[in-house]
């Protein structure tokens, strides 16, 4: 008989075990360098991790053009800049929409690309565009820049500037706009230069400038104008270079002196010069150092602080970033500018992060490779007691951490980035990885077993890898199709979600390569045939050696337990390691024990449901029309809440706060918040930090709270818990924080955390996961119906009534001089000598810049304070006219008018929004179909009246969830059915086929039915040892999110197999055709059954079992991975009664055609 | 055989009493839900208040003291669209402070001035050379110099004097030389004398100096100048050696201890300026100090190169601190004629939003604290005040500290705060002309919806649809053709009108007939308010604080009598009229307190 090439592979691989085992060790070093986890990182071994993040980039694909026009208002940048830009810009090819925001002195715009366009390439196409724009199609001296080459998800690191002492406490005694300089041109270019950085940006602090404050009535007594005032400070800033000169050979540079570098160099300068006398500027002018006008600032827990932002680069790895940019610190901080007070402490200039997206990854990445690791552990455990051999087990689990290592190596090469996603792929992965090394180690032992003893080892090995192998590949195959729709995804659930179908791929992929390649050359090595004499071993008794190999399993079963116990501690630190030990051993007893209790009665209750087959059948039946039900019960979201640690507190003030207030607002409410024990720090940024990735307003106010982890360290090394005793969750905090920050003026604010917040800004350009997007003609439209909205909505019982906001359109106050053009005629005057007037007076712009070594300061010319900060001030501001002067008022009229803060549009079209959240126990589907069925309500009511050329929609991640279910309903189907075409191939009949997918129905309506069971108050509720089961199996309400569909996903994977082996075993033993009778038929479906039972068990036990840790993991990132597990274990729970649906569908099946071919009954 | 079917029985029947329990949980959760959310809205203290009178509040129910309605249940959860409520906490959060408003005397527009100190033009003076001849020597050689009066300032050598002198001293002597000679002779020479001293005399030389002449030998080479007058040297017009005239200028005295200070006054701020106003002055070189002054005169003519009037303080300084040329910075106070003594409130509570300002006024005796969004007119800023002309009454105590913490809740809550007062954001009807024409075509128009209002507070329904129909008619007949700006106008109102008469028309209740009634009495009184009364009576805009559920709402009629078209017989008679518009005047809805 010739070999098939299974066996001629397989043999070969038996054979050049070198190979093979060199191949291993190369997986396992190169592995182990890609590996992101501490636990693998050793000294002697270069590093080299796959990139890490907490959770994907899912922002657009985007890019920013910021403009800066100072001091215009919205309005004028809007018709000016940002429209005409953003009508070019949308021709570039690739670019999906344009959305935009004028605001005070600034355009933004964010072109948004088509996902599958290169990021640098479409920069290219962006610069490419703004350097060709026409001559006049923006204002003079306006230059659009292209913003950085990263996203708001890039802020990976926020720190502030402190002095302090040696001993590092909190010395002070630096000025902040002392500083801001030291932010602005030390700091900031060291840590710039980091890579990966793509800027580093200031916030908070003054920025320092010459301020030339001019007193209106100096100029007229000395008979000097502004202009002139502006013109001679503008020329007395200037260095020239007059090349060389040789004087005796020798040659000297030559360098004409002329910058300004002081307070004196400015007061000195000559405005104009009478008689001789010469009239310098601080004649008529007060010189001295200032403030700029500010945007924005930064409050720790109260106080001013000057801070920066790192934004890390598009695609840059963020760990390896901050890694760099803390040795970039370290390295800078001994040369940081020191200085003594007066009271004779060093007071040196720290820098202090207090937020570090590295805590966070490296949090995420602890718990999956904890959990990873805890799963490895329990799986050997079920191996172990199931299999009751060491060498196997010992083999099958070895297939576990080296298929981790390949999925981490190829994710590398391919370049998927690790964070929760890809590590979660993998983690539900492992279930199904033990069950190749299972079936391929069973089958090899049990040919060993019946082999004839004098023939080769090796061949046997091979002969019976070879007849599993195909059964694996398909298997692996239905996975991997049947996760094809998540590959199908589109946009940011595709970022989302893509990486955790490839790391899944890849970890089947791995266990399948190693179950192939590695495990027979391996079992050839380890597995002994029966009957060998081993010297010494087989000359004991029986008895001896029988208790020997217990005990040797026991200690294994018993050490490990311990092992996992350490790590994993299920019932909290209280009951120690054997407490817990002991808990997971009972816990692994109780399951195997009811599976193999349920291997017992299993041929009894099998051949009853044979005899009852429709009173049977009603029971999955019963569960489907459950599952459909608990299905339909189901709260929808788009993704389960992370858990960052952080949270970002977001409420804003009315647009016409000014400055003052808002910094008051921000410093009290800082303050309040810093006080709730649980709280660790509260830095607070009003307005906008020095980025193009920041166009906020001054009345919006982003808090960035860290608070303390739920469990710590206290100086005697004993976990304990630093939450008072009514925190239970974050959630509480929130409450708190809420209740603390709220003061008048303030409004509310949705929960989010930091890196959610960047992820639902980049999305739809709220700030808010949920809101309506209102696109109308004008703006003054646009805010009545915003409040409209507004008011609808807050009667949504699902929405929190005070998170509801309208975006405040025109809710600025402007201050119009409308100059009347017949009065300045009388004058002589042109309007550009009015608003040059007005522009330096009050404007006072720029008008050079100093230069002091590294730092660069502005000079700027206005009238002093008491000119013009009032209304009466500003009518007595003098224009210069031919023949004298004359006051503003007699030239132009002031009047008030309300106009916008900042204008958004969208592909040129207008747009507000208005933001809610939902309740906590509501999902955010259903808030916001509740919120559009009232709207609709309403509009056809005609309480709310939409206006002409108004429309509005809902936006917000909701969309996602959505697209991507709208999507998957069309995906899945096709993924099902390509499976179904696989097995169809596999088993020529199209009966069993369906049958196999009726016991995958089954399993996911238990999937559905235990997530309705975790939504309930009552599941699950009772303690052992003090530790709540809820607590920790993590019960709560768990709504379908992609997440959760994922988990579905995965579980139709393994249920299929599932049914597959059983359908597998039934069609070989109807092999020798139709059956003669009922009874044998029974007879028959029965034998295979029992056959099949006991490697279906442990495919169930080893999943459900491996999956606990996840389920019970408390740590960042398991609010993710529990919604992807809970699925599975729902769904592998009732696929029991798969392993009688598939045998009970069949046997009618064979039964009908027996009874259709009575003929062949006749023999007997 | 039995034995499997029970327990199948029994499984069965188990999973089908989950899927009740499961579809019963499903079906009452939210119920549950709903009845704790009640349970929340409950508690707390009620208030009672006027919805005429809001800042009427009691503890119990009973009628308003003063205007005898009965009152009203404060919701606290939905103060009025002007009122914020704040628990304890949030107003000591917010630093809320709050004082009266007062009577103060009117001072006035504050005015700032610059000029500069001149010389008191009425002491100016000039020393001139009483004789002639050649200047020898100035004794006070430089400007600024200060000259008692009769002080010597020149020496002058004068051929006149000097041959006067000698003839007066040869005279002397020919006389002594005669004093044993005869009487004639004797007499000839004291004539002589006499003569000689008569011509010093009218030379203007004092005769003690005469005296002293005649006791010398030789006459005086030279001859002093005295100064007629003390002061200071303001200019030497004269120069040593030369020879002048008899009364020829040396020096130009002024008196420095009278000075004026010139004041520029531009052309908007000639009419707060009087003579008589106090002035307080500032001189640079004085820091810290403040000098006093009365305006003494005010320029009738600008000068056209400077577009300045120069205004006139008369100050003494007989420390003589100030001095000529001092740029001076003036403040003036007050209209000295008004004594009338306006309310104000402190600087810091307005907040402007144009023509009118926002106030926050304290609601009284409220259970927590209320204050109340009030708009109001305030005149031009008196120092630390502002007079109000209209909106605020003496005694209320209006928000000085946290105005804005407020006015950005009420926003917040979608109130009418300084960004979104409700009379604001509709900008004002354009007055238009028109002819008598027009007006007679848009009489019918006011008439259909004046009989409309007679009939909705007459309960009449079928009146009512008859008189809509009627003034939509109208409105489609009235097709004016000139003037261009207000056919305009009525093309824009004109379908209004007719869209809301119509919605009446079709109604098929009061109610659903009222509602319409409040948007087609906006464009009428749009029209009244562009194109005038067209009626032969006064038109009278009325307002119903408790219509719509106290929202309020306004309508016109004619009666003087308050005829509520929104209640009808229920309550006919709320409400208040709030303007009559004569026979071909305008509504004015500015003047209209909101």
């Amino acid at each position: 008989m010739t070999p098939s090439p299974w066996q001629r592979l397989f043999r070969f691989l038996v054979d050049a075990k070198l190979v093979v085992f060199v191949l291993a060790v190369l997986l396992v070093v190169e592995g182990v360098r890609a590996a992101p986890f501490d636990a693998l990182a050793f000294d002697w071994l270069e590093q080299d991790p796959v990139a890490v993040d907490a959770i994907p980039d899912v922002g657009e694909n985007q890019q920013i053009v910021f403009t800066e026009w100072p001091g215009r208002s919205p309005r004028d940048v809007e018709d000016q800049i940002t429209y005409p830009l953003t009508a070019s810009l949308m021709g570039i090819p690739g670019v999906r929409t344009v959305r935009s925001s004028s605001a005070f002195g600034f355009s933004t715009l964010y072109v948004i690309f088509e996902d599958d366009v290169d990021f640098y390439w479409s920069r290219s196409r962006v610069l490419e565009k703004l350097a060709s724009l026409p001559d006049d199609l923006l204002p003079d001296g306006v230059s659009p820049t292209l913003g950085p080459d990263a996203t708001g998800l890039g802020q990976v690191f926020w720190y502030t500037l402190e002095g302090r002492d040696p001993d590092g406490e909190l010395a002070g005694g630096w000025d902040l706009d002392e500083l801001r300089a030291i932010q602005d041109f030390t700091v900031r270019y060291a840590l710039s230069s980091v890579e990966g950085v793509s800027e580093v940006s200031s916030v908070g602090g003054f920025v320092r400038e010459y301020q030339v404050d001019v007193d209106p009535d100096d100029l007229r007594a000395q008979g000097v104008t502004l202009q002139q005032v502006a013109d001679a400070v503008r020329m007395s800033n200037l260095d020239v270079g007059a090349r060389t000169m040789e004087i005796n050979r020798v040659e000297y540079v030559v360098r004409g002196l002329g910058l300004v570098a002081s307070l004196e160099d400015l007061e000195e300068v000559v405005v104009a010069e009478r008689d001789h006398a010469p009239i310098r500027l601080r004649d008529v002018a007060h010189v001295h150092y200032g403030p700029a006008l500010r945007r924005g600032g930064l409050d720790d827990a109260g106080a001013e602080v000057v801070g920066g932002i790192v934004v890390a680069r598009f695609g840059a790895n963020p760990r390896a970033v901050i890694e760099g940019v803390r040795a970039k610190i370290a390295e800078i901080s001994a040369g940081m500018p020191r200085r003594t007070l007066e009271d004779g402490t060093v007071s040196q200039v720290t820098i202090r992060p207090f937020y570090d997206r590295a805590e966070l990854v490296d949090e995420t990445v602890d718990t999956l490779s904890t959990a990873l690791w805890q799963q490895i552990l329990i799986t050997l455990i079920v191996v172990l007691v199931m299999l009751r051999s060491v060498r196997s087990s010992l083999l099958i689990t070895a297939i576990l951490p080296l298929g981790v290592l390949f999925a981490l190596l190829v994710m590398k090469a391919v370049g998927v980035d690790a964070n929760i996603m890809a590590l979660g792929g993998i983690a539900i992965a492992i279930g199904t990885m033990v069950d190749m090394g299972v079936v391929l180690t069973e089958n090899v032992v049990q040919h060993l077993e019946a082999a004839d003893p004098d023939a080769s080892r090796a061949r046997v090995v091979a002969d019976a890898a070879a007849e599993v192998a195909p059964a694996i590949v398909t298997s692996v195959l239905t996975t991997v199709v049947s996760f094809l729709p998540v590959f199908a995804l589109t946009r940011a659930e595709a970022r989302l979600f893509t990486p955790l179908a490839y790391t899944k791929t890849f970890a089947m992929l791995g266990a399948l390569v190693l179950a192939l390649g590695l495990l027979p050359a391996l079992s050839h090595l380890v597995l002994r045939r029966r009957g060998v004499r081993v010297p010494g071993w087989s000359d004991l008794p029986e008895r001896t050696r029988g208790a020997l190999r217990f005990a040797l399993l026991a200690g294994l079963v018993v050490g490990t337990a311990v092992l996992l116990a350490d790590d994993w501690a299920p019932l909290g630190p209280e009951p120690g390691v054997i407490g817990n030990a002991l808990f997971v051993l009972v816990t692994v007893a109780l399951v195997l024990g009811a599976f193999l209790g349920f291997e017992q009665i299993y041929p009894t209750l099998l051949r009853t449901f044979l005899r009852f087959k429709a009173p049977f059948l009603a029971v999955p039946l019963a569960l489907l029309v459950l599952g459909a039900l608990a299905w339909s019960s189901l709260g929808r979201e788009y993704m389960p809440p992370f858990d960052e640690g952080a949270y970002l507190y977001m409420p804003s003030t009315m647009p016409h706060a000014s400055v003052g207030e808002a910094q008051q607002l921000v410093s009290e409410m800082d303050a309040a918040i810093a006080a709730i024990p649980e709280v660790d720090r509260v830095v607070g940024k009003w307005g906008r930090a020095d980025s193009a990735l920041d166009p906020a307003p001054v009345s919006m106010i982003e808090t960035i709270i860290t608070y303390h982890p739920e469990y710590g360290v206290d100086e005697d090394g004993h976990r304990v818990r630093q939450w008072r005793d009514h925190i239970r969750s974050p959630r509480d905090i929130w409450d708190e924080i809420e209740a603390a920050a709220q003061r008048p003026g303030l409004t509310g604010a949705p929960m989010l955390m930091p890196i959610a917040t960047r992820i639902v800004m980049l999305q739809s350009g709220m700030r808010a996961p949920m809101g309506v997007e209102i696109q109308g003609p004008d703006l003054e439209t646009l805010e009545r119906f915003g409040r409209d909205v507004e008011a609808a909505l807050r009667d949504v019982p699902e929405v929190r009534a005070e998170t509801v906001f309208a975006d405040r359109v025109v809710g600025k106050p402007y201050l119009h001089v409308e100059i009347d053009r017949t009065a300045i005629a009388h004058h002589g005057l042109h309007i550009a000598d009015v608003q040059r007037v007005l522009g330096v007076a009050l404007g006072g712009p720029p008008l050079t810049t100093t230069v002091e070594g590294r730092e660069r300061f502005a000079v700027r010319v206005r009238y002093m304070r008491e000119e013009r900060d009032s209304v009466e001030a500003l009518r007595r501001v003098m224009v210069p006219t031919p023949n004298g002067e004359v006051p503003l008022e007699q030239l132009a009229t002031l009047e008030y008018a309300r106009g916008p803060q900042m204008i958004k549009s969208q592909d040129t079209f207008l747009t507000s929004y208005v933001i809610f959240d939902r309740r906590p126990d509501v999902a955010e589907v259903e808030t916001v179909e509740a919120a559009r069925a009232h709207l609709a309500a309403l509009v056809e009511s005609g309480e709310l009246e939409v206006p002409a050329g108004v429309t509005y929609r809902f936006a917000g991640t909701y969309e996602a969830q959505v697209r991507s279910e709208a999507r998957l309903w069309r995906l899945v189907p096709i993924a099902l059915s390509l499976v179904l075409l696989l097995l169809y191939l596999t088993f020529r009949r199209l009966s069993t086929t369906l049958m196999i997918y009726a016991g995958v129905a089954v399993a996911v309506a238990g999937a559905f039915i235990l997530l309705w069971l975790y939504g309930q108050p009552w599941f699950l509720d009772f303690s052992i040892a003090g530790t709540s089961m809820r607590a920790l199996l993590s019960v709560g309400t768990v709504n379908l999110s992609v997440a959760a569909w994922v988990g579905v996903i995965a579980l139709i994977g393994i249920a299929t197999d599932d049914g597959v082996v059983i359908a597998t075993y039934l069609k070989s033993a109807f092999a020798g055709g139709p059956a003669k009778d009922v009874a044998e038929v029974r007879a028959k479906v029965l034998e295979a059954g029992m056959r099949r039972v006991r490697p279906c068990l442990m495919t169930t036990a080893t999943t459900l079992l491996a999956l606990l840790p996840v389920i019970t993991s408390q740590g960042r990132g398991a609010d993710v991975m529990i919604p992807m597990a809970l699925p599975v274990v729902g769904g592998m729970t009732i696929a029991l009664i798969t392993l009688f649906v598939v045998p009970v569908l069949y046997c009618w099946v064979e039964e009908l055609r027996s009874k259709r071919h009575p003929l062949e009954e006749i023999p007997t | 055989m039995s034995d499997p079917k029970k327990w199948i029985g029994v499984a069965v029947g188990a999973l089908l009493v989950i899927g009740l329990a499961f579809v019963v949980g499903r079906v009452t959760a939210p119920d549950g839900e709903a009845a704790h959310a009640h349970g929340q809205g409950q508690g707390g203290e009620q208030t009672w208040t006027c919805s005429m009178h809001p800042q009427v509040r009691r503890s119990e129910p009973g009628s308003c003291p003063i205007c005898g309605m009965d009152l009203i249940p404060v919701t606290d959860d939905a103060p009025g669209p002007n009122e914020v409520v704040l628990s304890e906490r949030a107003a000591a959060l917010a630093e809320v402070r709050t004082s009266p408003v007062r009577r103060l005397r009117a001072t006035g527009a504050t005015l700032r001035l610059l000029g500069r100190v001149g010389y008191d033009e009425s002491t100016h003076q000039t020393v001139t050379a009483w004789v002639g001849g050649r200047l020898d020597r100035l004794h006070v050689r430089t400007t600024g110099e200060r000259v008692r009066r009769g002080q010597v300032v020149a020496s002058v050598y004068s051929p006149e004097v000097y041959a006067a002198e000698q003839d007066l001293i040869t005279a002397k002597r020919q006389l002594t030389r005669l004093a044993g000679a005869s009487e004639i002779a004797r007499s000839a020479a004291t004539a002589s004398l006499e003569a000689a001293r008569q011509r010093l005399r009218l030379l203007g030389i004092p005769d003690r100096e005469i005296e002293q002449v005649e006791g010398r030998t030789s006459p005086r080479r030279q001859v002093a100048v005295r100064s007629p007058f003390g002061g200071t040297v303001i200019e030497r017009l004269a120069t040593e050696g030369t020879y002048v005239q008899t009364g020829a200028p040396l020096y130009r005295l002024a008196d420095l201890t009278r000075l004026w200070v010139l004041l520029d006054a531009f052309e908007p701020d000639l009419p707060h300026l009087a003579v008589g106003q106090t002035v307080e002055l500032e001189v640079e070189a004085l820091p810290g100090e403040t000098l006093e002054g009365r305006v003494a005169f005010v320029d009738p003519v600008i000068d056209p190169r400077r577009r300045t009037a120069q205004v006139r303080i008369e100050i003494s300084d007989p420390e003589r601190r100030l001095r000529p040329g001092t740029f001076v910075e003036a403040v003036v106070r007050g209209d000295p004629e008004s004594s009338a003594q306006p309310l104000v409130v402190p600087a810091s509570a307005p907040l402007f939003t144009g023509q009118r300002s926002v106030v926050y006024v304290e609601v009284p005796g409220a259970a927590r604290p209320t204050y109340q969004a009030r708009t109001v007119r305030l005149g031009a800023r008196v120092g630390d005040v502002f007079p109000v002309v209209t909106g605020l009454e003496e005694g209320e105590r209006v928000v000085t500290q946290g105005a804005f913490a407020l006015d950005a809740d009420l926003q917040i809550r979608g109130g009418h705060s300084m960004m979104a007062r409700p009379d604001d954001s509709t900008p004002p009807a354009p007055r238009l002309e028109v002819d008598d024409a027009f007006l007679a075509g848009l009489r019918p128009v006011v008439e259909g919806y004046v009989a409309l209002g007679r009939a909705l507070a007459e309960d009449d329904l079928a009146a009512a649809t008859a008189a809509a129909r009627a003034t939509s008619e109208a409105a489609r007949a009235f097709d004016p053709d000139a003037p261009a700006p207000a056919a305009t106008h009525w093309d824009a109102l004109g379908p209004r009108v007719r869209r809301e008469a119509e919605r009446v028309a079709a109604a098929d209740s009061l109610q659903a007939a009222r509602a319409p009634f409040e948007p087609l009495g906006a464009a009428v009184a749009s029209a009244v308010e562009s194109f005038g009364n067209p009626l032969e009576v006064p038109l009278r805009l009325a307002h119903c604080p408790m219509a719509f559920d106290n929202r309020g709402a306004r309508w016109l009629q004619t009666g003087e009598a308050v005829d509520n078209a929104y209640f009808g017989a229920a309550m006919r008679t709320c409400g208040s009229v709030e303007a009559t518009v004569e026979p071909g005047e305008r509504l004015d809805l500015e003047q209209v307190a909101p």
